[in-house]
């Protein structure tokens, strides 16, 4: 008896070996195709700088392999430690598939992008990093394809989804905090600035929410600093101020937290600036430059001191201000493009033009993906027009349409190509130019569709066909509107405009 | 300076006289180190997951994950060398060492007597194999806290690496020619265990610079190979294939057959030379 149990439990640990065996075999097979996709991708990349996008979906396919390999439950066996390699498994076939996905979003195909993510996200089950990885995968491909609100449910659903992790330093950041900015940031690059409000009061009941849960100091610290950021940028003072407070009271509880002390501070000065109490504000801005200079919160102070500066009637010491941002060893990118702007237009202001026509026109080439970039062109037309030169104004318009055309083709994919193609519209009719305004706006409808901007893009482009006697174009462009912008502003009124006109005219 | 001679003519006439019969048990050491080679070449399936993992495994996580396993694979063919050695070694080395002396003491090559005599040198060949690799354990601890560093602190990168993995390669060679005559006297008539080993560690020792010669005449050709996999692994790995680091070793493993062959040859004819001449 006792040799047929010994046989027995013999024969089971045999059998448990060999799944396991079976699928750490498995998984090393599948290591072994990322690998060789890997190769591939940097044989194929050799030699190009930006690869087309044949060859990107070529990539794509080399890492599309192991999906096509391996399918769950990719081994016969039970157990915990058969678990974790199925676990391993899958993790290396979605990350594999998450790179083929970036690939397709590089070589224009968000479609594919986004079906890779969704699949990845599918199989993810209960590895949180990897479907972490697979939403954000989602956004950008939603992004891409300009479908911004679900790109923006899809992160809000994130936020749902994945708590934040506690952090061991106080360095340590888990990137899900970085969502709710990323809502705003996507928000305002859509251009529809309406909805940034709301987004901000979105962003602050997040906030608000993680810390009713009582979390760890590191955290605690972290959601309040962003809160009170938030709340500043909403224009509410007192609570900003309440939750510098409350932060304050545990950076002393904590010593670990000693770091924050320059965020404090900025913001602090931020407050007192909002309160218009100038002068302390602008105390407290140049102690962080003096007393923690590489911290990014010296770049932020130089700024809002430099602004604050503006407001005050001291030119010379803003332009001091913004110059410090862009003197710094690695200027912020999010910073130094305004830092440039502002100098430009201070500098416009004093009398000193073409010095500031000459830091205007760097902006774009500098700072293609930022607001700045997308503005100082028209910045150099609005000059010549209130300075009455009506012909440099066209010189420039004519200028700002090349650059804008440039932006595009160095980046196609880029949300900022919205915004430029809107502005070479904006250029088009200022100089009276039909035939490529109209151009432009079908080129709009085409890549830009479901951004607001295009249903304003199509209204523009409606007015000038009728103006020019094409009401045929102009009811399609009408259409468009009503069929593929419903919610935007201009939607009823076209609506009532076509209802009106039905049967006056020839319609598509 | 006679020693050195009797050397360079032991190392020739091992050279002229290779036999395959006297070589035949060096070759069957390298059936297990192939089928482990082929067996981590095989990692993605189950018989060779279970061939060569639980080497490899015994050497991290990684060593079970492509690629990191061929960059592992070096230091996991050492351990399995280094059992085979022990275990299975200890009686075919002094096996061959035994068809070897036959023609010197003129009895046949093959036959009971032979293995008899291979038998019975197994105990203090495997205590003389496992106090030569605790000596070079003991040594490579030492190299890395010392003279690695010291070399490192004037030779950065490549060179440093070479100079430190030549330091390394030489101090282990002179350890093992201190043990060389430990098996060589335990397969002749009327050996004892402590006999061998004594008066095997004295032999070494006394000819030491001859056997040290002979020893590095006959490694060069694996000694290269082997620089390659040992010094830049990573270099093999990623920019030509980690498979290769697979074929590399057996190329070694084979090589280092007949090195050993030749070494013991030579040895063997060191040995009898010495011997004659204090008749």
């Amino acid at each position: 008896m006792t040799a047929r149990l010994a046989l027995a439990a013999a024969c089971l640990a045999l059998l448990a070996g060999c799944s396991q065996l079976d699928g750490m075999a498995t998984r090393y097979r599948a290591e072994r195709m990322i690998w060789e996709a890997q190769r591939r991708e940097t044989q194929l990349r050799i030699g190009k700088a930006a690869p087309d996008s044949a060859t990107l979906l070529r990539i794509r396919a080399e890492y599309q392999r192991p999906r096509l390999a391996f399918h769950p439950p990719y081994f016969q066996g039970t157990g915990a430690k058969a678990d974790g390699i199925r676990r391993d498994i899958t993790r290396q076939v979605g990350l594999s598939e998450l790179t083929a996905s970036r690939s397709a979003l590089q070589a224009h195909r968000a479609d594919l992008a986004l079906e890779s993510a969704r699949w990845v996200a599918s199989i993810a089950g209960a590895d949180t990093s990897l479907a972490r990885e697979a939403d954000l995968s989602s956004v950008m491909a939603l992004r891409a394809l300009r479908r911004f609100d679900e790109a923006i449910a899809t992160m809000r659903g994130m936020l749902d989804r994945y708590p934040p992790a506690t952090p061991r330093t106080p360095e340590q950041e888990d990137p899900i905090l970085n969502i709710p900015d990323g809502i705003i940031e996507l928000r305002g690059e859509t251009a529809d600035s309406s909805m940034v409000g709301g987004d901000r009061a979105y962003a602050a009941a997040y906030y608000r929410k993680i810390l009713a849960r009582n979390p760890s100091p590191f955290l605690e610290s972290q959601v309040r600093a962003r809160l009170s950021r938030t709340l500043l940028e909403m224009g509410d003072a007192n609570a900003a101020f309440a939750e510098v407070g409350a932060l304050r009271t545990l950076v002393q509880r904590t010593p670990a937290l000693r770091s924050l002390e320059p965020e404090l501070l900025y913001t602090e000065a931020r407050i007192r600036g909002m309160q218009k109490d100038y002068k302390t504000a602008l105390t407290l801005y140049d102690g962080i430059v003096k007393a923690h200079p590489s911290s990014p919160f010296a770049a932020r102070a130089l700024l809002d001191a430099a602004v604050i500066a503006e407001r005050m009637g001291n030119p010379t010491m803003a332009i001091a201000r913004y110059r410090a941002i862009l003197d710094r060893p690695h200027p912020d990118p999010g910073l130094a493009p305004v830092a440039s702007y502002r100098m430009a237009m201070v500098k416009d202001q004093i009398g000193n033009w073409e010095e500031a026509k000459t830091i205007l026109e760097g902006i774009p080439t500098q700072f293609p993906k930022s607001r700045a970039g997308v503005e100082a062109p028209f910045a150099i037309v609005e000059h010549y027009y209130r300075t009455r030169q009506p012909d440099a104004a066209k010189a420039a318009l004519a200028k700002a349409i090349d650059t804008y055309r440039t932006m595009i083709r160095l980046d196609t994919i880029s949300a900022y190509a919205t915004v430029y193609r809107w502005n070479t519209l904006r250029a088009y009719v200022a100089l009276g130019r039909a035939k490529e305004a109209l151009q432009t706006v079908d080129e709009m409808a085409e890549n830009d569709r479901g951004a607001p901007i295009t249903a304003e893009a199509l209204f523009q482009g409606a007015q000038i066909a009728l103006a020019g006697g094409d009401k045929v174009k102009s009811d399609v462009y009408l259409q468009q509107i009503v069929l593929e912008y419903p919610n935007s502003p201009r939607a009823a009124s076209v609506r009532k405009y076509l209802k009106e006109h039905a049967g006056k005219a020839p319609s598509r | 300076m006679g020693d050195l001679r009797n050397a360079r003519l032991s190392v020739h006439e091992a050279w002229r006289d290779f036999r395959w019969v006297e070589y035949r048990p060096f070759a069957w050491v390298l059936v297990p180190e192939l089928l482990f080679l082929l067996a981590a070449l095989r990692l993605g399936t189950p018989w060779g997951m279970a061939g060569a993992g639980w080497v490899l495994g015994s050497l991290g996580e990684p060593g079970l994950h492509y690629p990191a396993s061929f960059l592992l694979l070096s230091s996991g063919y050492a351990r399995f060398d280094a059992l085979i050695f022990a275990f299975l070694g200890s009686f075919l080395i002094p096996l061959g060492i035994a068809r070897i002396q036959a023609p010197m003491i003129e009895t046949p090559s093959t036959g009971s007597g032979t293995v008899g005599r291979a038998r019975r040198a197994y105990g203090v060949t495997l205590v003389a194999y496992i106090l030569n690799f605790v000596v070079l354990l003991a040594w490579e601890f030492l190299l890395q806290v010392g003279p690695s560093r010291w070399i490192h602190s004037f030779f950065g990168g490549i060179k440093g690496d070479i100079l430190t993995w030549l330091v390394g390669i030489l101090v282990a060679f002179a350890v093992a020619a201190v043990f060389l005559y430990v098996p060589i006297r335990a397969v002749e008539d009327g050996a004892t265990f402590g006999g061998s080993l004594g008066g095997g560690l004295a032999e070494g020792i006394r000819k030491f610079g001859a056997t040290l010669l002979l020893m590095l005449v006959f490694s060069w050709p694996a000694l290269v190979v082997l620089a390659l996999i040992q010094i830049q692994p990573a270099l093999v790995v990623t920019r030509f294939r980690p498979e290769l680091m697979a074929v590399l070793l057996a190329i070694a493993a084979v090589l280092n057959t007949f090195v050993n062959y030749f070494i013991y040859s030579a040895g063997s004819r060191l040995h009898w030379l010495g011997q004659r001449g204090e008749a």
